[in-house]
């Protein structure tokens, strides 16, 4: 059967007095407030309409004395917008072939190293046998020339001998 | 009707448990979920003022902080996926390459 597991009590007690100390100050100030010359709205008003006129700018349906909020209302939509591209961008992944585990996990055995890419390189070598160089007169690098199983004997055509 | 103290204190205990919620969790859900605790408990001030007042105004800010929360949570979780991604959790105490 699982549990709730019990979390220390020395790693939150801090935090924990912290955020009640900061409580009974903010209690003691409201408390010690006067909060006299409540206004409120008519019982006959109707809130949410009257909200939606802020929002478009209707200020001749207006009851109340609210100012319009249309710029405002305007640059929210777009600032939505452009969260919600930014989100999409940031889970999108880089390519159809990226794991859906994450890079943390991949142990160097998975990766693809510079040595592997040497290897590779050595495919093209116009089938220089002795690894000294290559179809395209430079040197070869010392990778290629310290591993002469670097792909020479399958790509040469057969002609190493 | 609940008083304006009472819209208050709430406001007060939400932003409350919010921070206490970002000074102890390290999940990075459970970081988000603790701002926007905090968030709403602003939120609930701007409501209980502009009822206080008899304005509007405060309601409608309370509208937009909502539409930006909306939005940072949005990102937030866009991060956190990068997060899980690139680290293999979501612990925000591992990540410690743009620290300074």
């Amino acid at each position: 059967m699982s549990r709730p597991r019990l979390v220390s009590l020395s790693s939150r007690l801090v935090p924990g007095l912290l955020a009640i100390a900061l409580f009974g100050v903010f209690a003691a100030v409201v408390v010690g407030t006067d909060f006299a010359g409540y206004v409120g709205f008519p019982d006959e008003l109707s809130v949410t309409a009257e909200i939606g006129y802020a929002l478009f700018d209707f200020t001749e349906l207006q009851e109340t004395n609210t100012e319009s909020f249309l710029v405002s209302f305007l640059l929210i939509a777009v600032v939505l917008d452009a969260a919600l591209d930014a989100s999409l961008v940031l889970a999108t992944r880089e390519g159809p072939d990226e794991s859906v585990r994450p890079s943390a996990f991949d142990g160097p055995s998975t990766r693809s190293t510079d040595d592997t890419e040497a290897n590779g390189t050595a495919a093209t070598d116009g089938g220089a046998v002795d690894g000294a160089t290559k179809i395209d007169g430079e040197p070869a690098s010392e990778a290629e020339t310290a591993s002469p199983t670097a792909g020479d004997a399958t790509t040469d055509g057969g002609d190493g001998a | 009707m609940m008083a304006i103290e009472g819209y208050v204190l709430l406001s007060a205990g939400l932003f409350c448990i919010g921070l206490f919620g970002i000074l102890t969790r390290r999940n990075a859900l459970m970081f988000l979920m603790a701002v926007e605790l905090m968030v709403n408990a602003a939120v609930i001030n701007l409501v209980a003022f502009a009822l206080y007042h008899g304005t509007l105004t405060g309601q409608v800010f309370g509208l937009f902080v909502l539409g930006l929360a909306a939005a940072e949570v949005a990102i937030g979780l866009g991060i956190i996926l990068v997060l899980y991604r690139n680290f293999g959790t979501i612990d925000v105490s591992v990540p410690t390459t743009m620290r300074w």
